[in-house]
């Protein structure tokens, strides 16, 4: 069973069949990760943007898992921290970020799958990847973090093509909803951003 | 040759494409591997949702007794998932029926936790802060249990109509459980588990075709082997379940905790007899409104009933309770055997059976019956039936000297003729038993039951 990302891509190779490497399109059909499910805002790109403090584009260069157990919210919260190294999709400038989702294991006993986190197919050390934060003081458990938007709702991988990087999409309801070019991403996001300074709601 | 090598991975793609795709159209959902056994059925709610909207809802509904406001919204999510509708179905304005799985799997819903709980203590909560665009999560060991977040960022809603603003609960729990019951997401847009949220929606309330495929994919679609309760009587204490699928012996009742805490675990009887369409059992101090479930024997996932809502109040059968007279005669382990009953002498339940304690362990012994009342010495004991005596066949004591039999009114002799229970009719009945070293006679009677009928 494919997710619903890798469906629409292979939608798309099956209308323009010559614009993928078939290397690529078999790449992603074993890109099968199904732990992912949604009780997440629904967001389009100009919503996930004007939400997000920044988008990075970069290598997943380290992968930890915490726990907290909190007096009011309860034992045993898991909380996987990414680190992200590349570039910011608003301003460009390269920059090392930690972004944090709730779920994941700390050992092979102790931890939990949450029904909101990426998959751990997503998260892998050295995938590349366009992942969307904001800050939170308290993401539960008093836990300050740059929060992954939307949990798994914001991080796409990308794949290369031979015409260059594609962003996966996740499909409608999500904010990146069909594979993208990466600079049709770049783009967009520019875009967004210009707009919304010329309508005075520059971060 | 060059072709054919360039060709070949093309087909392989293609055809892999078409499956993948020809598939998405009958079974979009995905699984993530997990289940929920028989000892994680059970559905608590913490209910620490801070603002006024999340418990707003104080009208009470008979089918979800005793719960109000986000309690009820979170009950109502669970049912949905169930194997068939919920009492009668009603409860939920935005839907006709609330239970629509279709598969071995109910869930008990225990009323309230007293704590957020651990990861698998099947427990609903509020969780401070928040997570970006994240509304709720459940986590999920699986076969150990979960547990649901809500975040208290975002306004909740506890309906049960039309959501003003913020997010319904119902919604958002609808879909945990279809995290909990081990579905992991759908691609068809109008599946439940498809599930990206939007405020005001309660469009996630009601599991579709997809989500009802993917459950019973898990735990197997309801089938014969599945007892299935459609109703219950409730007088004098005791409470009738009536159905179908019963074992002969070796059913529990489950009730929902009559106060809030606890571990999740079921009040439960035990050791229950049936006739196959009845289970009759003494309502324990410790259960209160909720449901009721039974369990026949057996570990597998159909093993458990459907839900069925009460308020543990008499439900106005006016059967007579029935009443000893005679006096039993000591036997070799004590004052004498004490015959009993449990369930209704109601001829349209069909759920009354007899018991005796007191006997000495593991003998043989009968139970039987007649018009008129004697007190008359018989053997080492007293015969307080007379008339004309008929009998109900051999019987065994237990280890601990007690006995049990259902009596079926629709099957001889209870059935017709002479012997025939009908309403407003009266029988006597005693347990007649071995008992060699109780006396000279080498057997003993128990004490007398006098049953009024009803319908």
């Amino acid at each position: 069973m494919c997710p619903f990302s890798t469906q629409l891509y292979l939608s798309q190779v099956m209308k323009n069949p010559s614009r993928f490497k078939p290397v690529l399109a078999l790449a992603v059909l074993c890109w099968t990760t199904t732990w992912t499910s949604a009780q997440i805002e629904r967001l389009n790109l100009e919503q996930m943007v004007a939400k997000s403090d920044d988008a990075i584009l970069g290598e997943i260069v380290k992968s930890e898992v915490i726990r907290i157990d909190h007096p009011i919210d309860g034992p045993e919260l898991y909380y996987t921290h990414l680190t992200v190294k590349g570039r910011s999709l608003v301003d460009g400038k390269a920059q090392t970020t930690v972004v944090t989702f709730a779920g994941g294991f700390v050992d092979s006993e102790h931890g939990v799958w949450n029904s909101e986190a990426p998959s751990t197919e997503d998260t892998k050390i050295g995938n590349e990847v366009v992942a969307f934060y904001a800050h939170t003081s308290n993401m539960g458990g008093g836990l300050a973090a740059n929060a992954l938007y939307a949990a798994h709702g914001g991080l796409y991988r990308t794949v290369e093509g031979r015409m260059g990087k594609v962003v996966l999409g996740r499909g409608d309801g999500y904010a990146i909803a069909e594979n993208l070019k990466l600079p049709t991403l770049d783009e967009r996001i520019t875009s967004i951003q210009q707009a919304s300074r010329r309508e005075g709601g520059a971060k | 040759m060059k072709y054919f090598n360039a060709a070949l991975p093309c087909f392989a793609l293609g055809f892999a494409s078409l499956l993948l795709l020809s598939t998405s159209e009958t079974r979009a959902f995905s699984l993530n591997g997990g289940s929920l056994g028989l000892t994680q059925r059970d559905v608590r709610v913490f209910n620490n949702f801070t603002n006024p909207e999340a418990n707003d809802n104080q009208t009470p509904h008979p089918q979800f007794p005793g719960a109000q406001g986000a309690v009820m919204a979170i009950w109502k999510s669970a049912v949905e998932w169930g194997s068939m509708p919920h009492g009668d179905g009603t409860g939920d304005p935005t839907q006709p029926v609330l239970g629509s799985g279709g598969a071995n799997f109910d869930f008990s819903f225990q009323g309230e936790a007293t704590e957020v709980g651990g990861i698998d203590d099947n427990i609903h909560s509020v969780i401070s802060g928040s997570n970006g665009g994240v509304l709720a999560f459940t986590e999920l060991p699986i076969s150990n249990g979960w547990r649901t977040r809500y975040y208290d960022v975002w306004t909740w809603e506890d309906g049960p109509g039309a959501i003003a603003v913020g997010y319904d609960i119902q919604s958002a729990a609808t879909f945990a459980h279809g995290s909990a019951l081990g579905i992991a997401q759908s691609s068809d847009p109008n599946a439940t588990m498809r599930g990206i949220i939007t405020p005001t929606s309660t469009s996630l309330r009601s599991i579709e075709a997809d989500d009802i495929a993917a459950i019973q994919t898990i735990y197997g679609v309801a089938g014969p082997s599945k007892p299935v309760i459609n109703g219950i009587v409730i007088a004098n204490g005791q409470i009738t379940v009536l159905g179908s699928g019963f074992d002969p012996s070796g059913n529990e009742v489950w009730f929902t905790q009559a106060s809030a805490g606890g571990d999740g675990t079921p009040v439960k009887v035990t050791d229950l007899e049936s006739n196959g369409d009845s289970v009759a059992a003494m309502i324990p101090a410790n259960a209160g409104p909720g449901d009721v479930l039974v369990r026949r024997n057996g570990t597998s996932f159909g093993s458990l009933s459907n839900a069925w809502p009460t308020d543990l109040m008499d439900t106005g059968n006016t059967c007579p309770t029935p009443v000893s007279y005679c006096t039993a005669q000591a036997n070799s382990v004590g004052p004498g055997a004490q015959i009993g009953s449990v369930g209704l002498a109601s001829l349209s339940v069909n759920g009354f059976s007899l018991t005796c304690t007191g006997l000495p362990a593991n003998v043989p012994g009968i139970f039987f019956y007649g018009d008129a009342q004697t007190n008359t010495p018989f053997g080492d004991g007293t015969q307080c039936v007379s008339l004309t005596i008929r009998r109900l066949g051999v019987r065994f004591a237990d280890g601990a000297g007690a006995v049990s039999q259902t009596l079926d009114f629709a099957s001889p002799p209870l059935d017709s003729g002479g012997g025939a229970a009908f309403p407003g009719g009266t029988k006597n009945f005693q347990f007649w038993y071995r008992d060699v070293a109780g006396g000279p006679s080498g057997f003993n009677l128990s004490d007398g039951l006098s049953v009024n009928f009803c319908n």
